[in-house]
């Protein structure tokens, strides 16, 4: 699903829920909502962040109940927390976020999985050709990998990672996974596996990345 | 089905099958006794902004011994998929395969959809031909406006049902649940279901000529429609399903009323959904309401044929407005009726948003528009024009029909001049230069079964493009018109099936087998595949399309009772050629289409004292 399709479901649902949305101004009015970035086609999100206005204190219990009950099947609401309206919209504060990639590969130990993981931890640049809309150009992925872990059980492989992500530097799951296969020269496609993204982070503190919910 | 969630990330739209939307339901297989799947040829956009659907899937899933689950043509990307995995087709709502199903309902829309009904019975694992189905096979079931003319169809379904479905699916559900606790087989249900109005079972019957007869005694010769009496009685779905993703008409809907009186003489829904049966204000409003709070939509659309005709439209419009909701809500008509009061009710609704406004002309000049029986002169247009104009809209859209009965070159270049005389009002009433638009789309014309011109033939490719030439030529020199028309020849195929016999069955079989799939999309759709399907069938189609059918010989469809009398559109027919108009019966006077008598029903109006009943000579 597209992310416009997920803002469109969080508006009706927010509709549905009948709480005091801040509705936009203009000829066709929206519930005002920021999504804190947008979750790329094909990933399933675990730990996505919204901003919702609303016009009135309610605590986040109620909110929670009324909220939780309009959302469809397969949308679950994690949590609810109030923040003051001068808090800085979530979409400026995020700057990583953790993926999970499953899949399947033929023959895979987990001494080679292991030594593809180290592979690419320990170089110090990772040149990698980025197909883009005015063309393709080449990047550097290794300063965008903060964190990678591998675990593989049979043939089954879990990919863990930190990766940046906002506005500059950002490095995308299928690539970490493309290198991976690559790194370790496992048959397989990137899109054979299955995403996840599980939590956004914010910078603090210079480099550091910390939860942001 | 864990096969299922595999496919979805290798699809360009995995929202289209995975069903579980909010307002969807899913019920316990084993305790449920009749199983139904429900498939709409085409796209998941497309089949989900289909009112329909949602009254069958409400009115089933309401009842505790049946489910209802949906399913809808697999885009190519999907088909491949499906086939390469040898995973049978399924539905949204368990993933369950379609072939797993008691009866599969099949709603027919349009004919460029018919290639896509034999692949969805093909990737199901059903055989095509309804007398290689055995036992275990559903029932195929078709209905929708192309179950009045369906016999191109007839060897691939069980049965049809004609007219308004939401009593008729109970009926067959208590029916078949009856034939099955009692051990019975589908010919006995279909037997005895055939001699009940509203039930077409093509099994019983033969084509002889041109026309359709039965084969035993106690099948009915003529199989007459079902009619909803009372709309305000019949079940609204409270709670539609909501898309996973934007549908085509992605807004809530409330049906104001069925049916059409103005009686347009190339317009098949006019026809075949008389009588008009309107909602209750109150009702209305009520269902409004429902419908809105129960998915979050913020649009409200008022569907009918042509909504600006109801007779309470301003009460309802203060009562929506009066809703006390959570949210801003805008309300919308689908369409508009060509004059100043609509255009007055449009800007009412609209606060402030004006993209374009929609008016349906459908001839250039005044002769034709008498000839079609389109009561709207240009001085209607013009005032319209004016209206949206002044009201703040810079753009229009003009719907025309090209290729009807009786249109000459003058016709054609009618439209040019009413399109420029629209331009100088705008100009008139001080739209800016360069935001004055009008959009022109034409579609040719096809003709239907039922209609007053069902006997009329199609004008040849040549001539059709011949027309859309002169029409450029027209405009061409209009910067701030833009054209845009119907492909003809999927015009030309639409007019093969619309009028067609059981003779074309093979001919449906071949274009599929050759590959043609979604025949109304532009980017898949194959003239040259069509053509070589036709000649491997050994079929002309322009036997069909191009031939004037005679007023005395038997048509495909005589055994298929709309209620509107034969009598009727033939004398339609003949006012067409004299130019003459016939009124709308709404406005009091019955004009003899005989349904009424017919089916024992009458008009039903929302507005007191406007009771059609007592001219009709029911009582
Ligand atoms: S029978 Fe008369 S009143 Fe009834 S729909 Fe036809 S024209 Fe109208």
């Amino acid at each position: 699903m597209g992310h416009l399709d997920l803002v469109r479901l969080f508006e009706q649902a927010l509709r549905r829920s009948a709480l005091p949305v801040v509705y936009s101004g203009g000829f066709n009015p929206r519930p005002r909502l920021v999504f804190a970035a947008p979750l790329p086609v094909g990933v399933r999100g675990l730990g996505e962040l919204v901003d919702v206005y609303l016009s009135s204190l309610l605590s986040p219990a109620l909110i929670q109940e009324r909220l939780a009950a309009a959302l469809p099947q397969g949308l679950a609401l994690v949590g609810v927390r109030r923040v003051p309206l001068e808090a800085p919209a979530l979409a400026s504060l995020v700057a990583g976020a953790a993926y999970r990639a499953e899949g399947e590969l033929a023959g895979i130990t987990p001494k080679e999985a292991e030594a593809a993981r180290q592979a690419i931890l320990k170089a110090s640049s990772l040149p990698w050709q980025r197909r883009g809309p005015e063309g393709a150009k080449v990047v550097d992925l290794r300063p965008g990998i903060k964190q990678l872990q591998v675990e593989v059980k049979g043939e089954r492989v879990v990919l863990e990672m930190l990766v940046r992500a906002g506005q500059e530097g950002n490095v995308r799951p299928e690539e970490v996974v493309a290198l991976f296969l690559k790194t370790g020269g496992f048959a397989g496609e990137p899109e054979d596996f299955l995403y996840y993204r599980t939590a956004l982070f914010a910078k603090s503190q210079g480099e550091r990345l910390v939860p942001l919910f | 089905m864990p096969a299922v969630e595999e496919l979805l990330p290798r699809v360009s739209k995995p929202a289209r099958y995975v069903g579980g939307e909010y307002n969807s339901v899913r019920k316990n297989w084993d305790e449920v006794e009749v199983k139904i799947a429900f498939a709409f040829p085409d796209v998941y956009e497309v089949g989900m902004s289909y009112l329909g659907l949602q009254i069958l899937y409400h009115a089933v899933n309401s009842r505790p011994d049946a489910l209802l689950e949906r399913v809808f043509a697999p885009w190519p990307d999907m088909e491949t998929l499906l086939r390469s995995k040898g995973i049978p087709l399924f539905t949204l709502e368990s993933h369950r395969p379609v072939k797993d199903f008691d009866i599969l309902a099949i709603t027919l829309q349009y004919e460029l959809t018919y290639t896509n009904i034999l692949n969805l019975l093909d990737l199901a694992g059903i055989p095509l031909l309804a007398r290689e189905r055995g036992e275990d096979k559903p029932l195929v079931v078709g209905g929708g406006p192309c179950a009045f003319n369906p016999e191109p169809l007839a060897p691939f379904f069980d049965l049809f049902v004609l007219g308004d479905g939401e009593e008729a699916v109970h009926e067959l559900i208590d029916l078949w649940r009856e034939v099955r606790r009692q051990g019975g087989r589908k010919q006995d249900f279909l037997r005895e279901l055939a001699r009940r109005p509203g039930f077409y079972v093509p099994s019983l019957y033969r084509q002889e000529g041109k026309g359709v007869v039965p084969l035993h005694p106690d099948v009915p010769a003529r199989v007459r429609k079902r009619v909803v009496a009372d709309l305000d009685q019949a079940p609204f779905p409270p709670r539609p399903v909501v898309p996973w993703v934007e549908a085509v008409h992605d807004r809530a809907m409330i049906e104001v009323f069925r049916g059409c009186t103005r009686g347009c003489r190339f317009c098949q829904a006019g026809m075949i959904y008389r009588p008009v049966r309107e909602r209750t204000v109150p009702i209305l409003v009520r269902q409004g309401e429902e419908v809105i709070r129960h998915t979050g939509y913020d649009e409200l659309s008022l569907t009918s044929l042509s909504t600006v005709d109801y007779t309470c439209l301003l009460p309802l419009l203060a009562g929506l407005k009066k809703l006390r909701l959570s949210h801003p809500l805008t309300v919308s008509l689908p369409s508009l009726r060509v004059d100043a009061f609509a255009v007055g009710v449009a800007e009412g609704l609209t606060a402030g948003r004006k993209s374009s406004l929609t008016f349906a002309p459908e001839a250039g000049t005044q002769r034709l528009r008498n000839v079609i029986n389109k009561k709207v002169t240009e001085e209607d247009l013009l005032r319209a024009a004016e209206a949206a104009f002044k009201a703040g809209w810079q753009r229009l859209k003009l719907y025309f029909m090209i290729g009807l009965p009786t249109e000459t070159e003058e016709d054609i270049k009618g439209i040019g001049e009413l399109v420029r005389a629209v331009l100088a009002v705008g100009e008139r009433c001080g739209v800016p230069h360069g935001r004055l638009r009008v959009a022109v789309s034409v579609a040719c014309f096809v003709p239907k079964a039922h209609t007053p011109f069902q006997w009329e033939p199609q004008i040849s490719q040549e001539e059709l493009r011949e027309r859309l030439r002169l029409l450029q030529t027209e405009l061409r020199r209009e910067k701030r018109v833009e054209l845009s028309w119907h492909e003809p020849r999927m015009s030309l195929l639409e007019a093969v099936f619309a009028r067609g016999d059981r003779n074309l069955a093979p001919a449906l079989l071949e274009a599929w087998r050759r590959g043609c799939r979604f025949d109304g999309w532009r980017e898949h759709f194959s003239f040259p595949r069509w053509e070589e399907a036709f000649t491997a069938a050994g079929v002309d189609p322009y036997a069909y399309a191009y031939r004037r059918y005679a007023y005395d010989e038997v048509l495909p469809w005589d055994h298929l009772d709309a209620g509107v009398s034969k009598k009727f559109l033939v004398a339609e027919h003949q006012r067409a050629y004299r130019g003459e108009t016939t009124p709308d019966c709404r406005e009091g006077k019955c004009v003899g289409c005989g349904v009424c008598p017919s089916l024992g029903v009458r008009p039903v109006l929302a507005e007191e004292g406007r009771d059609v009943s007592l001219s009709t000579g029911l009582s």
